[in-house]
């Protein structure tokens, strides 16, 4: 059978919840959601819509994050803690403390920051403070498997968690997002004040793109490291990544949102987007296209968060009405 | 400057206050809350069900509280250009009152309390300029409260009444509290509510603990759309209020149009010539050719526009007026700029 030319999402599964889902995570035992209310629970989305959720912990606060390893399943919410669900126990917390901003497995270690802190799943401070100040983004930059980019109200931090140090330093105003190049050379940031920020790892150095209307919250790098895509109100834009250090370039604005972009998300293995908006818009993106999405689907509210499964087929979308959709991709011959 | 555009429905949005105090709080959003649902102090549940509540989002330092409906986050005040106050934002409101309102089920009304040593114009810019905010919520009003006995104090031993955080939360309150009356003479609440009075020249000063305080005093107030509630005795001139230490109102009230263009230039100067300075600007403006006024409001460098037909026609009227709060402004020239941009 001949692929269609586009590719496509079509929606597979749903379920409304009590409470809008601020964070997806995929684990090995189905989806995950951490909701406002507190709850985090699981889903068989191999099932029809409805009965198939299991609440596996509720937390003290709001769940800002997810992440999940083979056996484990951790959750940071407002009130500080670090919710841990390991192999279908008990769950266990940490303590409270600042907001938990952002927590992502590096290894087999969660890290978390919260604060000005980056602390472990128990709480323990890995680094106490680092030149980011207050942080409120993270990601592991690929380097080597130990090293990890915070961002935050002073900048961005290279933190070496082997070695619980910083190892470099680039001071901005106000880091709201971050994202890495899958190959490792650059990450981007982008600020409060409208900029999106293209820095060489080795040595910080880099170039400021400006222009956005509004602060740019949202950053997602496509697999091949050819496109960083970045989204400011509701404008997206991408820029080609080998020609991005140039600012004499222009980027390439996607036009199909008329509502504040409130997710996105790159596919892992292919130059794909997805973002998702304040109208509950899910548009599909081919970044060489930029007139409109190669597939546009419909949710209620406005999307929270955007995950792809481990297979890079199933898209979990979360809305603010509690709307949970899984999603599936056909890849399509050209785009 | 940043002119930007309001939801098409605002009153779609939750709406917002923002209280700020030198004295006890709670029992003000006690109040609140006892006048919202009328069954006493309650929040509602915290599940989405329950769709006639108050939400506390707690910026104050120190303990926190907790409940249903109340979500505490320490603050944090992000920058857009280095060393420059004017253009800051609150993450953690924006944070807040997103996790709030982005629900199946938004409470109908939210609080936001701020600590008293907050600058209460990064606080304010935030609510009114934030680009999601602005699809979420609505400002409806600042309100500050103030210890009666503290104050009195202060009055007796010749003391500032206010240090400058205080004093400009006061200024551009739209309600200040007096809080403990009963532990003062009448004689002596006179003269704090006098005193009070020179430096919020914007709001009304209630006193709770002689005030039958209801809902309609607390919420509801919309005290940033629209016209400014301060106008002179006297129509057909310009006046403008010295405060304490620099911090002044200026209000500029004439009975007659303004020149678009003329007035969009002069705005424009005095806003970006004083975007450190300006608390609180607010105006509504008479258009020739114009059924309508067009009302202005702003904080530090953002200003945003609508048009007054989104208002009750009670609330009308076909004079301009504007009123400025800030530091250090240049009320002479400011209220001669502000006659030049009258038209013919």
């Amino acid at each position: 059978m001949t692929a269609e030319p586009l590719s496509t999402l079509t929606p597979l599964w749903h379920t409304t919840l009590p409470d809008a889902a601020r964070a997806v995570q995929w684990s090995a035992s189905g989806l995950v959601t951490g909701s406002v209310d507190g709850s985090v629970a699981r889903h068989n989305v191999d099932t029809s819509a409805g009965a198939n959720r299991t609440v596996i912990a509720t937390t003290t606060g709001a769940v800002t994050c997810l992440t999940a390893s083979a056996s484990s399943i951790v959750a940071g919410d407002t009130s500080g803690v670090i919710t841990t669900v390991a192999n279908g126990g008990e769950p266990t917390m940490s303590a409270p403390g600042p907001p938990v901003m952002g927590c992502v497995y590096v290894g087999d270690t969660v890290v978390a920051i919260a604060g000005e802190r980056v602390i472990d799943a128990t709480g323990a401070t890995v680094v106490d403070t680092t030149p980011a100040g207050r942080l409120r983004t993270l990601t592991p930059t690929g380097i080597t498997p130990t090293d990890v980019l915070v961002g935050g109200t002073d900048g961005l931090a290279w933190i070496d968690l082997a070695d619980r140090r910083v190892r470099q330093h680039l001071g901005l105003c106000s880091v709201m997002a971050c994202a890495v190049d899958p190959t490792a050379n650059l990450a981007a940031a982008g600020d409060l004040s409208g900029s999106l920020h293209l820095v060489h790892h080795e040595d910080a150095e880099g170039t400021e793109l400006t222009g956005y209307p509004d602060r740019v919250n949202l950053i997602a790098w496509t697999a091949s490291g050819t496109w960083v895509a970045a989204a400011a109100a509701d404008e997206i834009t991408v820029w080609k990544s080998d020609s991005a250090s140039d600012a004499a370039d222009e980027p390439v604005l996607l036009q199909g949102h008329e509502q504040s972009v409130t997710a996105l998300v790159a596919h892992d293995t292919h130059d794909l987007l997805v973002s998702g908006d304040a109208d509950g818009t899910i548009a599909l993106w081919s970044p060489g296209i930029a007139d409109r999405p190669i597939c546009v689907t419909q949710t209620h509210g406005a999307v929270l968060a955007l995950q792809w499964d481990h297979d890079h087929q199933r898209l979990a979308i979360s809305t603010s009405t509690g709307h949970v959709m899984v999603a599936v991709l056909t890849l399509g011959a050209l785009a | 400057m940043t002119l930007s555009t309001p939801p098409i429905d605002p009153w779609a949005a939750v709406p917002v206050t923002i209280i700020v105090g030198h004295a006890p709080v709670m029992p003000v959003i006690e109040r609140m809350i006892a006048a919202h649902t009328g069954t006493g102090i309650g929040i509602g549940n915290d599940n989405g069900t329950d769709n006639d509540n108050v939400a506390i989002l707690d910026t104050t330092p120190g303990p926190t509280h907790s409940g249903p409906g109340w979500l505490s986050l320490p603050a944090v005040t992000g920058q857009r250009t280095p060393d420059c106050g004017c253009c800051q934002a609150r993450l953690d409101i924006v944070d807040g009152l997103r996790i709030m309102v982005e629900r199946p089920t938004p409470p109908s009304h939210i609080v936001v309390w701020v600590g008293d040593d907050h600058d209460i114009a990064t606080v304010v810019r935030t609510v009114l300029s934030d680009p999601d905010l602005a699809r979420l919520i609505r400002l409806d009003s600042v309100i500050a409260t103030v210890d009666a006995p503290t104050l009195s104090t202060r009055l007796a031993l010749n003391l500032p009444l206010a240090d400058r955080h205080q004093a400009e939360q006061l200024a551009i309150a739209d309600r200040v509290m007096v809080m403990e009356s009963q532990h003062v003479t009448a004689g002596t609440r006179q003269q704090v509510i006098r005193a009070i009075s020179t430096i919020n020249r914007v709001g009304f000063i209630i006193d709770p603990g002689l005030d039958r305080v209801g809902w309609s005093d607390l919420c509801d107030i919309d005290g940033w759309h629209g016209a400014p509630l301060t106008t002179p005795r006297t129509a057909g001139i310009t006046t403008h209020t010295h405060l304490a230490d620099g911090l002044e109102t200026i209000t500029c009230w004439v009975n007659g149009a303004v020149n678009p263009p003329v007035f969009d230039a002069w705005i424009n100067d005095i806003v970006m010539g004083n975007s450190s300075r300006i608390l609180r600007l607010q105006g509504a403006l008479r258009i020739n050719g114009q059924a309508e006024r067009t009302c202005l409001r702003g904080v530090r460098s953002f200003v945003s526009s609508h048009s007054e037909s989104e208002h009750a026609a009670h609330r009308r009227s076909r004079h301009s007026v504007l009123a400025i709060v800030g530091n250090d402004l240049d009320a002479p020239e400011i209220r001669s700029g502000f006659m030049s941009t009258l038209a013919g």
